[in-house]
Parts: C-alpha cells; structure tokens; sequence
C-alpha cells in the first residue's frame, strides 16, 4: 500500500515505478463480462446459464427474453457504466487533493449532485435533463471545493473537512428541498436518494453512457499530468504543468463523472472512494493503467452491490448504495487507520 | 471585558432565550390567536387550539430548553477537554454512535423508550471510543483535525449502518425514521422529567470541571503545575459530555452542529474563553439555536416541517468549512 500513495508535498522522494501488471487488467476485463453476464442470470428468477446466453443472443421465448434484455441487461449496463464514472471520478480527486480520502461522496461532490437532483425533480423538469442537472450541482460543489483548495493549499486534511461540511450543509439542503416536494413527486426523490438501480432502462443506460464517453477520454487525456502534479506543486511546475488550468480542467472532468453517475443512479457511496485504492494496489501508482483498472474495479463493485442487494435479504431488496455504504465504510475506517500509520 | 459587557451580553442572551420560548409556544405550523395561547397557558382546555399548545408545543420547548443546553455545555466541554476548536459531540461521532445504539435497543431489541439514554451513552461513548483510538493510532499522533475527521468517518459508518437496519425493518423505521431526522416535534413531556436528575448532576459536574479545564488550556505542563491531573480531568470532562450528548440524542435525536457552533459564538461574543463564562452563555444560547431552528422548521414548509437538525446543519456546516479552512492545526 505504501508505495502506492502520492508523496507527501514536502518531502519528494523518487517515485518507485513499479511493473505495471498487465496481467491483472487482463484478469479483470476478463472479470468484468463474468460479472455482468452473472448479474443478467440472477434475480427474482434465476436463469440457467445457456437459458440467459439463449435469451442475451435473442433465441429464447417471450418471457426470459423480455426478463433478460428489457429489464436486466439495461440495469446491468448502467450499473456498469455507473461504476465506471465513480471509480475514474475517485481517481482524478484523490490524486488531485493528494488525500486517499478525496472521493467525490466525502467531498460533497455527490451530495451537491443529489441537491440540484432533487431541486429538478421537485421542479418536474423531463428525466432527460435530470444528470444535466446532477452534474451542474457537482460542478457547483467541485467549484466551490476548488476555491476552498486554492485558499488553504491543495494537500492537508483541512480539505478534507471543509469537504465533509460542504457535504453536510447539502445533504441538510437536500432534506430540506424533500420535506417542500408535493406528495406525487416525494417517491421518485426518495427512490433516488436511495441510490438504486431498480428499474433502471436504456434512457438511464444512454444518459451515463454518454456521459461516459465525454468524461472517461478526457480522464485519459489528463492521467498524464495528474501523475506529475501528485509529486508535489514545485516538481509539478518544474515539469511544465500548468497548474491552475490542469486543476480546473481535472476538477471538471471528475464533477461530470461523478454528476452522471448520481444523475442516474442516485448516491451511490463509497465506490468512487474505494476503487482508486483497489485498482492502485493491483496495478501501482497513478497511470492510464490504474485510471482503467479503477473503472473496471468500480463496475465490478456497483453490478455486485446491485446482485447484494437484490438477492441476499430476498424478498427484500436493498439499493445498491445501501449496499455499498455499509460494506464500504468500514473500509473507510481501515483506510484512515492505514493511513495515519504511512 | 469589563463587567458591564458581560451584563449586557448576558442580559442579551437571556432576552434571546425568552424570546424563543415565547415564540415557541405561541408560533407553530397552525397559526393560532395570541388570546387562546395566553388561555391555554393559564390552564384552559376547551379548545382544540388549547390541546395544541399545552400537549404539543409546551413539551417540545422543554425538550428544546433541555437538549440545545445540553448539547451546548457538551460542546465547550470537548473543546476544552481535546483543545480543539473543531470537537462536538456530533463530529466525534458521539451523537451518531447514540443514535444508532438507540435505534438497535428501542427499535429492533423493543426494550422500553427510557433505556434510550443509557443506550445512547453507551453507544456515544462506544463511539467516541474509536474515534479517539482511530486518531492516535498515526505515528504524528493526535492531530485536532485527526481527530474530527475519524469522527466524521464513524459517524458515517454508523449513519450507514443505522440506514440499512431501518430498510431491513420496516415498521421500526416508521418510528424512528422521525427521531433520526434530529426533531423535537412530538415530545412527551413525560419524556423529559426523568432525564432532569441526570442533565442537572451533568450541568453541575461540567461548572465543577470549568476551572480545571481554564488550566489545561494553558497547556499540559502548566496544568499539572497548577495542581491538576490533565488525564483524569479530560477523562472526567469527556464522561460528562457524552452524558450530557446522549440526553440530547434520547430526546431530541441526533442533531448535529448546535455543540460545535455555540461554543464558538459564545467565545466570540464574551471575547473571553473563561470556560465558566462560556459555558452559562452557551447553555442559554444552545436552546435559542436549537428552539430557534425548530421554531423556523415549523414555519418554512407549512403544512409540513422540517426538522430542527436539517436547520442546524444549515446554519452549523459553513462554520465548520470555514473552521476547517481557516484553522491553524498548532496545537
């Protein structure tokens, strides 16, 4: 774990290149599509392996095809893509604010998204235009976290906690925006607050995928300088890196991806926290690798918390983001713990 | 400060205390003629509008009277007992470690709604427990903002948890989910007289505490030089406040923010952090805070309201970002 950290501001250390493991991104593009193809087989009724093949390449009848490709595979697709925007999201802002704690849930990144979320529906705006709406809330928060970090200097857990009160005050914002929601609109809010992907269908799946295909090339274009700026402001300039205009630009790129990704499935917790660190241990510091295995990694994450929730407490069915919260934060309390001792 | 500013900023507060509860009482959801309140408080009841104020809004404001007190004293208590401008219960995760504990023991475990203290104490504590223990466990050991953000991380953890329990029961959560939202609306005040021996032995013990506290503000060696054990008195300080925390959550729920921001503006205004002068002022200004949100909560979304804790955090979390931004992490 140790190496993979960024190193501290002040005292630079040569960054130790560590192999890249191909091998382990191959493992996980392989488990990706077992995932996925494991999610479409379970649910309230499970498939057998060639009857769920059989309706996916479409030569089944009615029923299994319609329980298959018209509800599963469009939740599984956008648990998928959901996942991905997180986990690229958490590696463009932990690296930015050199904090293993910089995720857009702690960050208030989410919790802005949820707010401009519920302010749109409670204004019945059409639910195209919903994650326009999450990721200009993000946007907002991000913005307001950006003139917090340019304040108070980027590294340091003071961001942190400034963070966790920008959470805070939204999340106060939000329950205060539901409490004014008329009776017919206050379900939809709740459901999404839950960060669910029950009945989730190819609008959903376009609008993230979409999102998706702006925000993740863009992760790739800046994963270059971002693995420079990790190494410290001064070294960062040294290696001409254009400070301010590369925050401003990764910053955006993260509040997109994050904003699509609660656009569409609400506030899913602890994913964009926890697969930057996952994906950093397989495959070493930060790099176009890691920003891919990360996505891959938080993919895996929301399609399994999804199958969790559906399944285990069955005929009870938990929000994946329930799911996450109560895996992931524990987690988070091994993180910081972890963290104290480097 | 001399002497008439402290009269006046404590004549100010006890004007602003009245004044709540006045608004408390006669101010609600359902707006009612000044006559039949004033008939109510002298002990009418024919009126619906009598029941109103005698079986709703006078239980509430005791409730409000005794937890923003609460929370507040706890507040300066933890301020002064860890040295850290940022502690309250609620960012140390005493509030939330109450609030889940209470949930497991009344809601799921069904045991009867005055275990809730104890519970809440014994969850607070619990709590506060691995905060602290998080905190420490880094080689630069306790850092102030460590320390607030490990309880921050508990508090998230457990809110988490607390979250999942209600979706796995249903019909527990209808009682509960209220609560947990950090509100006063709806309290017995049959609730509130056995808790009344606890928050008074806790008020006394925390004025007992203020001197000791004065000396451990000079430091750690300047206190044992002025005959103090600064183990024993941040151990006693930190009893007392997660006492006094968990009356404030078996009441009122788990409201944040009203023992984080009180302390400060107390300090702010006496221009003094004398821990006995703060603490009288922020056992007065505690309730104006929280009676203030609540009475704002049952105005500003008529026919509903919001909760109290929903208006503290509003009013409380800009403080802590500019707490967080501004503080110097010195000592």
């Amino acid at each position: 774990m140790t190496d993979a950290r960024p190193a501290p501001v002040v005292a630079v250390r040569p960054v130790r290149l560590r192999m890249r493991r191909p091998g382990a991104v191959t493992v996980l593009a392989v488990a990706l599509p077992i995932g996925i193809f494991a999610a479409l087989m379970v649910g309230s009724s499970n498939l057998t392996m060639t009857d769920a093949l059989a309706a996916l390449v479409g030569h089944a009848d009615g029923s299994d095809a319609f329980v298959v490709r018209g509800l599963r595979l469009p939740r599984v697709v956008t648990a998928v893509a959901v996942g991905a925007a997180l986990g690229a999201s958490g590696v463009l802002l932990q690296g930015l604010l050199r904090n293993p704690l910089g995720s857009p849930d702690v960050m208030g990144v989410t919790a802005g998204a949820s707010l401009a979320a519920v302010i749109a529906i409670g204004a019945a705006v059409p639910p195209l235009l919903l994650p326009l709406a999450a990721a200009t809330g993000a946007g907002l928060a991000t913005a307001l976290l950006h003139l917090l970090t340019t304040r108070a200097g980027a590294g340091g857990t003071r961001i942190v906690l400034a963070g966790v009160g920008i959470h805070a005050a939204a999340y106060a914002a939000v329950t205060l925006v539901v409490a004014r929601l008329p009776m017919g609109r206050l379900g939809a809010a709740e459901v999404w607050l839950a960060g669910s992907l029950h009945a989730r269908n190819w609008t959903h799946a376009t609008a993230v995928l979409v999102g998706l295909a702006v925000g993740l090339p863009a992760a790739f274009l800046l994963v270059r300088r971002l693995s420079v700026l990790e190494l410290g402001d001064e070294l960062a300039v040294g290696a001409g890196v254009a400070l301010r205009r590369t925050r401003i630009q990764l910053l955006a790129v993260a509040a997109v991806l994050a904003g699509v990704a609660v656009a569409v499935a609400g506030p899913i917790g602890f994913v964009a926290l926890g697969a930057p660190h996952i994906a950093r241990r397989i495959v070493g510091p930060t790099s176009g690798v890691t920003l891919a295995a990360a996505a891959i990694i938080g993919a895996l994450l929301v399609v399994a918390a999804d199958v969790i929730g559906q399944r285990v407490f069955a005929p009870i069915a938990l929000p994946a983001g329930m799911v996450t919260a109560v895996i992931g934060a524990p987690y988070l309390l091994w993180l910081l713990h972890r963290w104290g001792r480097r | 400060m001399s002497l008439v500013q402290r009269l006046g900023v404590t004549g100010l507060a006890v004007v602003a205390l009245v004044t709540v509860v006045v608004a408390s009482v006669a101010v609600g959801s359902v707006s009612l003629p000044v006559s039949e309140v004033l008939g109510a408080l002298s002990g009418t009841r024919e009126l619906e509008s009598h029941l109103i104020v005698t079986d709703l809004r006078i239980p509430r404001t005791v409730a409000g009277l005794v937890a923003g007190a609460c929370l507040a004293v706890s507040g300066v208590l933890l301020q002064g007992a860890t040295r850290n401008p940022l502690a309250s219960p609620a960012l140390l995760g005493i509030t939330h470690g109450g609030g889940f504990a209470v949930v497991v023991a009344v809601a799921l475990l069904g045991l009867p709604p005055s275990v809730a203290v104890w519970a809440a104490f014994l969850g607070g504590a619990a709590a506060a427990g691995v905060a602290l223990a998080l905190a420490t466990s880094g080689r630069d050991g306790l850092s102030p903002i460590r320390l607030v953000l490990s309880g921050a991380i508990v508090s998230a953890v457990l809110l988490a948890w607390t979250n999942a329990l209600l979706a796995l029961n249903e019909h527990a959560a209808d009682d509960v989910r209220h609560w947990l939202a950090g509100s006063l609306a709806g309290r017995d005040a049959a609730a509130v007289a056995p808790l009344l021996p606890l928050v008074v032995i806790a008020l006394a013990g925390s004025w007992l505490l203020a001197g000791p506290l004065d000396a451990l503000a000079l430091g750690d060696e300047q206190a044992v030089g002025l005959g103090q054990h600064p183990t024993r008195v941040r151990l006693l300080a930190g009893l007392v406040a997660v006492l006094l925390a968990a009356v404030a959550v078996a009441l009122a729920g788990p409201i944040a923010f009203v023992g984080l921001a009180v302390p400060h503006v107390a300090r702010a205004l006496l221009r003094s952090g004398r821990h006995r002068q703060v603490l009288l002022l922020s056992a007065a200004l505690g309730p104006v805070l929280l009676l203030g949100a609540d009475i704002i909560g049952r105005v500003a979304a008529r026919p509903t309201e919001v909760q109290a804790g929903v208006l503290t955090a509003l009013i409380g979390a800009p403080l802590l970002v500019r707490l967080a931004v501004r503080h110097k992490a010195t000592s």
